[in-house]
């Protein structure tokens, strides 16, 4: 395996450098090496330095295949603030990461799902629109799930 | 979630009124529709159900769900009401390709309900069920062969006797299988699963009665007593398996030498084999006195060996882990996670004089590159295996101790003390001595 390594460069302009055969566990990262070889510094306008560094440390992960799935999942634990995760799914998103995406999704649903509804507009800042009428209504139409 | 903050980001004042302290406010408001979705889907369906009480914009969006998770408190709630597949959810407006379903402990009557749900999946040609059982052992109907369309299966504590007809999943790929009974008196029909890459099977019974052709196979993880591991060996020989993961869940005490011989004719001649992952139980197999030293063929492709519950002070497993690691030339990393508590029942002496005999490695690990050993206790025998280790390997770049929680910190001062008195073979490499996790 080679050792050739890419630069990448956050929205904020800020350079990280991550060996190819790391980087390409990024589809899109696979897919602009494959084009155009990648010589140059690769831009990640969406993503905040703040972000990348934490993918990059994801990518960087030296774990036997067996207990990746561990691994991912401690390494999204340990960042259980929402903001961040959402930044972390949109990020792995972007650079179609699954593993990354899906768990960082997982720990966001994992969080919320012990919410008050209160505490997900909170959270996620959704504006309540609705009457309590409009709200009784839905309470009753699904009882069950309240 | 955030299409409505979307909304809201547009208005200004609002903003401002409602997130006085939210500086970063922005960095959400272009998070992708697809990862939203993908955040609702994960929600168990109750809660999903619940996001249509949010605010205006979110009342159906859950039913867009192409994926329900039915988990304990869900279950719960329906086995008490009676009535799993009414209230709507059944009519749910998209197909439902993805289900997580629970079986609660709670007394049920019969499994009729959940009987309903799998004739429901396998009309929506369900591609991934997930069913978690904390009941009795769940009899899986006879529906349940013509979910044809399953790409990942993942079942626990059931019978599966399939049918006899019964062909196959065509399309499976992501199969596990936890406490599953193949039933004693099924007629063990040969299953197909032509697209299968990946198997694990955890401590399932009557497993003799479990045929599988899985030709793509490449991952197989087996927990399991030793005495049915022969009927894994056929797994053994797919021809695209690379990675295996074996453990043992009790050790092996009367294995046959012609089984054990078996096996290791097997693992010297996987072709393909990269990474293997075992436990101590079953090192305990190629460290008896009958193995012999050299395999007939190296396991030339064996690239990551990992052990866990590794029990430095027994000769047994000791002799073992040296068997692999002088029949793995090409081994490039190696993990060893040692077993805590029952040293005092072995015989450290042994153990040592073992480590420190002139050939006991008589091997250099010429491409090992990566060491990592976790539990560290400082236990004679471990500092040993690492002496041994550190002077045998010379293209050697990184080896990471991890001490054990357990030990005082002068302790693991003398074994950082004593570690790096040991000579090195590979002159650049680096020892990483951490901190043990809080």
């Amino acid at each position: 395996m080679s050792k050739k390594t890419l630069t990448l460069m956050s929205k904020d302009k800020q350079l990280f450098n991550i060996e190819e055969h790391l980087a390409v566990q990024s589809v899109t990262i696979r897919n602009m090496v494959k084009e155009d070889g990648a010589s140059s510094v690769i831009p990640l306008p969406r993503v905040d330095s703040e972000t990348l560094a934490l993918v990059i440390e994801y990518l960087n992960r030296q774990q036997a295949p067996e207990e990746d799935e561990d691994y991912v999942k401690k390494f999204v634990d340990e960042r259980g603030e929402i903001p961040t995760l959402l930044e972390l799914a949109q990020a792995a998103l972007d650079l179609d990461i699954k593993k990354l995406m899906d768990a960082a999704c997982m720990k966001v649903a994992d969080l919320i799902k012990d919410f008050t509804l209160e505490e997900v507009r909170e959270a996620l800042r959704i504006e309540n629109d609705r009457t309590p009428e409009e709200e009784k209504a839905i309470r009753d139409e699904f009882q069950w799930a309240f | 979630m955030l299409l409505i903050f979307l909304k809201l980001m547009t208005d200004d004042h609002k903003r401002r009124r409602l997130l006085p302290c939210v500086v970063e406010g922005d960095r959400l408001s272009n998070l992708p529709e697809s990862a939203v979705s993908s955040i609702l889907e994960r929600l168990p369906v109750q809660d999903a159900v619940r996001t249509s009480i949010l605010s205006k914009k979110w009342r159906y969006r859950w039913t867009t769900m192409t994926s329900l998770v039915l988990d304990k408190q869900f279950s719960g709630k329906f086995a008490i009401n009676g009535a799993f597949g009414r209230n709507g959810l059944i009519l749910h407006p998209r197909p439902i390709t993805k289900i997580s379903l629970h079986i609660p402990t709670m007394y049920l009557d019969s499994f009729q309900e959940i009987d309903q749900w799998m004739l429901f999946l396998s009309r929506n040609s369900v591609k991934e069920l997930l069913l978690t059982n904390s009941n009795r052992p769940y009899k899986l109907p006879s529906q349940f062969s013509s979910c044809l369309e399953l790409r990942k299966l993942k079942l626990e504590n059931c019978i599966f006797a399939p049918p006899l007809k019964f062909e196959g999943f065509p399309n499976l790929e992501e199969l596990s299988l936890k406490n599953i009974d193949f039933g004693a008196d099924s007629c063990g029909t040969l299953v197909n699963l032509p697209q299968l890459t990946k198997l694990n099977f955890i401590s399932c019974t009557n497993v003799h009665n479990f045929k599988i052709n899985a030709q793509k196979l490449n991952a197989l993880a087996v927990v399991t007593y030793p005495d049915v591991l022969l009927f894994f060996l056929r797994l053994f020989e797919s021809p695209c398996l690379t990675r295996i993961a074996v453990r043992f869940l009790k050790p092996v005490e009367d294995f046959v030498r012609v089984e054990m011989m078996k096996l290791i004719e097997l693992l010297s001649k996987l072709p393909e084999i990269q990474s293997f992952v075992i436990n101590g139980y079953f090192l305990k197999l190629l460290g008896a006195d009958n193995i012999p030293k050299w395999f007939s063929h190296a396991v030339n492709c064996l690239e990551h060996l990992s052990v866990r519950n590794f029990q430095y002070s027994d000769l047994d497993q000791l002799r073992g882990a040296l068997c692999l690691l002088r029949n793995s030339p090409n081994l490039k990393s190696l993990s060893l996670k040692q077993s805590v508590g029952h040293a005092l029942t072995y015989d450290v002496e042994a153990a040592s004089d073992h480590l420190e005999s002139p050939d006991c490695l008589d091997q250099t690990l010429n491409h090992l590159l990566d060491v990592d050993i976790e539990s560290v206790d400082g236990s004679r025998p471990e500092l040993l295996f690492i002496k041994l280790l550190l002077a045998h390997s010379p293209s050697l770049n990184e080896m990471t101790i991890r001490p054990i929680g357990t030990i005082d910190a002068s302790k693991r001062l003398n074994i950082a003390k004593d570690i790096m008195r040991f000579r090195r073979a590979s002159p650049k490499s680096e020892l990483i001595y951490l901190d043990p996790n809080p």
